[in-house]
């Protein structure tokens, strides 16, 4: 009987010091041999000559190596571009789209409370939309088998990217512009935040968590 | 006897065809192919596989692992709704090529 995954893994360690090739894709090619070379028994051909064939079979380990996890390597390209990189950028066009047309439509969007130095500009109308672009990108993200992280990631992705902004444009005017650097008050750059990061994740999280729950009860149903 | 980098190009129809009629592991994918082309089409583990796990990425193949009556687990390959399409432009594109190559190489049957 022979050990046909030590033979797997032993044509791996030839060709590369670390093979770095799953345990699952040794036992499946192991699988392969043993077949191959239980159906040559079958056939009458001597076991020497059956593991010569063998190992004809197996080809180049070095090749087979490099074509295992470069397949390997292009789906977890595939998979981050289909379950984070598209709908994460579906989700921010998104909620771009809904601003432009609620400005298109004279939508009443800033909310100031009166008499305050550092105003709160809150568009309403604009953070009442975004839990549907949430669900949405939570939706595109589920579809395509993403998990955990990745689904929140793409939901709060519009988010992200303001604050990402809110932190490139601080940075740049404290590089670049100290004389209007020093008139910025952290109050207003933390009501700003809180106007276009902070409340616009919050909804959109609410559309991830209400679209994840829909789900779970869907699935439940079908069950 | 076909030369492998032509073989290679052929393997992606090969392979769905041979599925088209049920699931099947990695070996019997091989053999199948073996049998139908009368030897002419036989791909190494260095072939087969990383194109095996290529189509599963892309969606045209779903695998799972089954216990056989020996007892052995084989990972069975069976073609996805996606893979079905695929076949089917994928035989009239060989087909094109074919008849292409037929007219510029005066290639003919055997």
């Amino acid at each position: 009987m022979h050990d046909w995954r030590r033979y797997v893994r032993q044509g791996f360690t030839e060709s590369a010091q670390r093979h770095g090739v799953d345990e699952q894709v040794v036992e499946e090619l192991a699988g392969h041999l043993d077949d191959y070379f239980t159906a040559l028994r079958l056939h009458g051909v001597p076991e020497a000559e059956a593991m010569r064939q063998v190992a004809i079979r197996a080809g180049d380990w070095e090749e087979l190596r490099r074509g295992v996890l470069k397949a390997g390597r292009e789906e977890s390209m595939n998979d981050r571009v289909r379950q984070l990189w598209i709908p994460a950028l579906v989700t921010l066009t998104l909620a771009n789209v809904v601003l432009a047309l609620l400005l298109r439509a004279h939508v009443p969007l800033a909310f100031v409370p009166a008499g305050s130095y550092a105003s709160l500009c809150l568009y309403v109308p604009w953070i009442l939309m975004l839990p549907l672009v949430g669900a949405t990108g939570s939706f595109l993200a589920r579809r395509d088998a993403a998990e955990g992280w990745k689904v929140y990631f793409v939901g709060l992705f519009p988010a992200v990217v303001l604050g990402g902004l809110f932190l490139l444009v601080l940075g740049f005017v404290s590089i670049f512009d100290r004389n209007t650097a020093r008139h910025i008050a952290l109050s207003g750059v933390l009501l700003g935040v809180t106007g276009w990061v902070v409340l616009p994740a919050i909804a959109l999280l609410i559309g991830v968590a209400v679209e994840g729950l829909f789900r779970r009860s869907a699935s439940v149903t079908r069950a | 006897m076909i030369r492998t980098e032509l073989k290679r190009g052929t393997a992606e129809l090969a392979i769905l065809s041979v599925l088209e009629q049920g699931p099947l592991h990695g070996y019997q994918i091989g053999r199948q192919i073996e049998e139908r082309s009368g030897g002419a089409l036989r791909y190494t583990l260095a072939a087969l596989y990383p194109l095996l796990y290529r189509m599963e990425h892309r969606g045209w193949l779903k695998a799972e692992w089954e216990t056989g009556v020996n007892g052995k687990r084989r990972r069975c390959y069976q073609l996805t709704a996606k893979g079905k399409k695929m076949l089917a432009p994928m035989r009239a594109e060989w087909a094109d090529l074919f008849r292409a190559l037929r007219r510029v190489a005066k290639v003919t049957h055997a």
